[in-house]
């Protein structure tokens, strides 16, 4: 049987150049982009002419002047979470926008202190660190698969607790035209496989 | 009846039909003799199989990139086009055949704003638009083994196909009319201009009736058949304009088809009351034809209906059907799955269903060899 | 933990603070307006601060003192299955979808769903083609308390505007002549 996460997180950034008065509850139901009643329960955390920080429904919100990111940790929300970018996006099309991020991050609670020590000694073998340190054990440790042209995605494998595994997959997409309409294309594009493929790694690095 | 384990390709002088329905969805493939294929339509048994005369011709050995001469797009209603696009992109040497009307400006704009990004299901919306992906890619890369853009227009009684043989074929399209094809072009204008602004795309649904199908008359050696699509007629309290424009009335009323009849007919619009016209029976087909049929379920919807059932068995000599009528209950394993599903009736599709008929080209006597597959049964049972 | 500085993201708590594109459940901090060696830092951890746009905000913009927020529970969802609908037809206080499962490959299922299963938000989104999310699993409380939920959401992107009919006319356009199908 696959291991299942004891918590997820899915996210999207976009690194461009906002104007984050703009993006408020209030906009985004204007826009369409969120029911009234979503917009009535929402939790301002911060609306400031540099930051706007709000949670909308599972949905979270953050729009700083050089970046978007959108989280949820519900993954019954992720397709509304992504058509939430995807709708922004759209709406603010000429902005310009340099770099998409589709992230993913997954915690597995593991069978036994030892499987995750097992586990620490798999993805970070000791022998190399043998010759100068007395007690060696793995923090955190990052892959990078070069493999598109555009981009990379860098794999963060590590423990968070004892017996809890994390794992963090930054799917990272450099865009053609530095434009927000561009990184709109990118995520209609990439986002169901990217997603796909984060889950796949996240539970074979976990097995 | 026979068996055929493990499934064969044709005798090179056998002219075949296979028609594939899962009761939401039809495609058809039909050998020409020679190892010279087409397919009509297309459909698949769940979102990630291929398509089902893809995959059919993959199990006989068949390379659908070399045999598949013509792809035939009868029109864009969804249970018709799934796969379609990904079926073009196989068959690199096939010609595309569609009405005009599905390469027009209207429907293209039509679709390219009611386009909807990250969906999991594919509409026939998104399969238009993945073929004509296709058709740019080959035209840019310039790699296509048609001639020109390899798309041939179908027009009432335009012959697309004649090849020699033995055995000779032909294939001709008894429609749509260019009335029909004006007629479409308007209603598609009319949708994207009255779609209201400031709300959510709307949904682009085909206009009703379906009198813009494309029918095929087909002929190899000396067999006749009749693939009639999703054709209706349109009655004549529903528009003003003569009624022998459009629909079955205006193939029946021209004098330049080829008049042979058919002895097999893949019934029109899954045997619909809508998709029959008396006289297809009396002029266009022989007595007792064989019929075939893909039924329509989709929730409380099912055609062909009792009536339609009686009506077509009484008219054929034999008859069959793709799949049953009724779908399958979904019974999920899980138990919270199968609670949440608790109250909603849900329903899967019967399993894919596939008919084969086959004949020598040449003998004129010799009688269909039918063999049904999978869920495929005969219409009286199902 | 990580007391990371001014303006950037705080990685404390079980999401990492990010570079480039990373994502993080960020936490913007109180700022030490003067950096000095006293200043807590973990130097396992790369230096963000270079990478910060942050700090283009300085000098000219005055600093922003933000309070610091514990980090938020979190509901987490166990899905069992989850399927994109489409509305297909709509009768009275039910409606008929088709379903198509995103995570395997089992087949598609019709079901017929009440207006009950609809928030107020649904009913006013439900029309036929309609797109919506369905997901079945158990939701587990920041507590660990696990109950079902089968949960219908519908889909929401930007409405349609006179510039969007106009930019497909222009695609149709350009698809044509591509395919010198122009006339």
């Amino acid at each position: 049987m696959d291991p299942t996460p004891s918590a997820e997180l899915v996210s999207i950034v976009v690194v461009g150049q906002f104007n984050p008065a703009i993006v408020t509850p209030l906009w985004l139901e204007r826009e369409q982009l969120a029911s009234p009643e979503e917009v009535a329960a929402s939790t301002l955390k911060l609306i400031h002419p540099d930051v706007s920080d709000f949670s909308i429904g599972e949905k979270n919100l953050q729009l700083r002047r050089d970046r978007l990111t959108l989280t949820t940790s519900d993954t019954r929300f992720e397709e509304a979470m992504r058509d939430l970018a995807v709708g922004i996006l759209g709406l603010l099309r000429h902005t310009p926008a340099t770099m998409v991020g589709l992230n993913y991050e997954a915690h597995f609670k593991l069978p036994s202190v030892d499987s995750w020590h097992d586990k620490g000694h798999q993805l970070g073998p000791k022998e190399p660190w043998a010759g100068f340190t007395n007690k060696p054990g793995l923090v955190s440790l990052t892959m990078r698969d070069n493999e598109r042209k555009e981009g990379y995605r860098n794999i963060t494998v590590g423990p968070l607790s004892p017996q809890v595994l994390r794992v963090f997959i930054n799917d990272h997409y450099e865009l053609g035209q530095p434009e927000a309409s561009e990184a709109q294309a990118c995520i209609e594009k990439n986002w169901r496989s990217s997603i796909a493929e984060s889950r796949r790694i996240a539970t074979e690095l976990a097995r | 009846m026979s068996s055929d384990s493990p499934p064969r390709a044709p005798h090179p002088e056998d002219v075949e039909v296979h028609v594939f329905g899962p009761g939401y969805g039809e495609s058809l493939l039909v050998h020409l003799g020679q190892n010279r294929w087409i397919i009509v339509d297309s459909c698949k048994k769940s979102s990630n199989a291929s398509p089902a005369a893809i995959e059919w011709l993959r199990q006989i050995d068949v390379d659908p990139g070399q045999a598949v001469t013509h792809v035939v797009a009868t029109h864009w209603h969804d249970d018709h086009v799934r796969g379609l696009g990904e079926t073009l992109e196989h068959c690199a040497a096939a010609t595309l055949v569609c009405s005009s009307a599905l390469l027009s400006k209207e429907l293209i704009a039509l679709f390219e704003d009611a386009a909807q990004p990250l969906q999991a299901h594919s509409s026939g919306v998104d399969e238009i638009r993945r073929l004509v992906a296709e058709l740019k890619r080959r035209k840019s890369n310039g790699v296509s083994k048609t001639v020109g853009l390899g798309v041939e227009f179908a027009t009432a009684n335009k012959r697309i196909v004649l090849e020699e043989g033995p055995p000779s074929c032909e294939v001709w399209a008894l429609s749509p009319s260019s009335a029909e094809i004006e007629l479409s072009l308007r209603e598609f204008a009319r949708m994207l201009n009255d779609s209201p602004m400031n709300k959510a795309k709307p949904v682009v649904r085909p206009p009703k009736p379906n009198d813009t199908a494309v029918v095929l008359w087909i002929k190899v050696g000396e067999r006749i058949l009749l693939l009639g699509s999703d054709l209706e007629e349109r009655r004549s309290n529903a528009s003003s304009r003569a009624a022998t424009d459009c629909g079955w009335s205006a193939i029946l009323a021209s004098t330049v088809r080829p008049r042979s009849q058919a002895e097999i007919f893949k019934v029109a619009h899954h045997g619909s009351e809508t998709g029959h016209h008396d006289e297809i029976w009396s002029s266009l087909l022989r007595a007792t034809p064989l019929s075939l049929v893909t039924p329509f379920v989709r929730g409380t919807s099912r055609l062909p209906n009792d009536d339609d059932k009686a009506r077509i068995l009484s008219l054929s000599g034999e008859a069959y059907m793709s799949a049953p009528r009724r779908p399958k209950k979904y019974r999920p394993k899980d138990r919270v799955v199968a609670w949440a599903y608790q109250g909603k009736n849900p329903t899967v599709p019967a399993a894919m269903g596939h008919i084969r008929a086959r004949v020598s080209a040449l003998d004129a006597t010799s009688r269909w060899d039918i063999l049904l597959l999978e869920g495929a049964v005969p219409l009286a049972e199902g | 933990m990580n007391t990371a500085n001014a303006y950037e993201l705080d990685a404390a708590g079980p999401f990492q603070e990010s570079t480039n594109t990373q994502a993080a459940e960020g936490r913007l901090v109180a700022p030490s307006i003067a950096r000095t060696s006293d200043d807590q830092e973990d130097s396992s951890l790369p230096h963000l601060a270079e990478s910060s746009t942050a700090r283009k905000l300085l000098p000219t913009a005055p600093p922003v003192f933000l309070p610091r927020r514990s980090v938020e529970p979190r509901t987490h969802f166990i899905v069992l299955e989850k399927r994109e609908g489409i509305v297909l037809e709509i009768g009275e206080g039910e409606f008929e979808a088709r379903l198509i499962d995103i995570l395997a490959d089992e087949p598609e299922v019709t079901a017929t769903f009440s207006f009950q299963d609809l928030s107020e938000d649904g009913r006013r989104l439900l029309k036929p083609g309609a797109v919506f999310y369905w997901n079945v699993g158990y939701s587990v409380s920041p507590s660990g308390q696990r109950s079902r939920v089968a949960d219908l959401v519908f889909r929401r992107l930007p409405s349609r505007r006179v510039a969007d009919v106009a930019a497909a006319r222009r695609r149709a356009d350009e698809v044509l002549h591509e395919l010198g199908l122009a006339p």
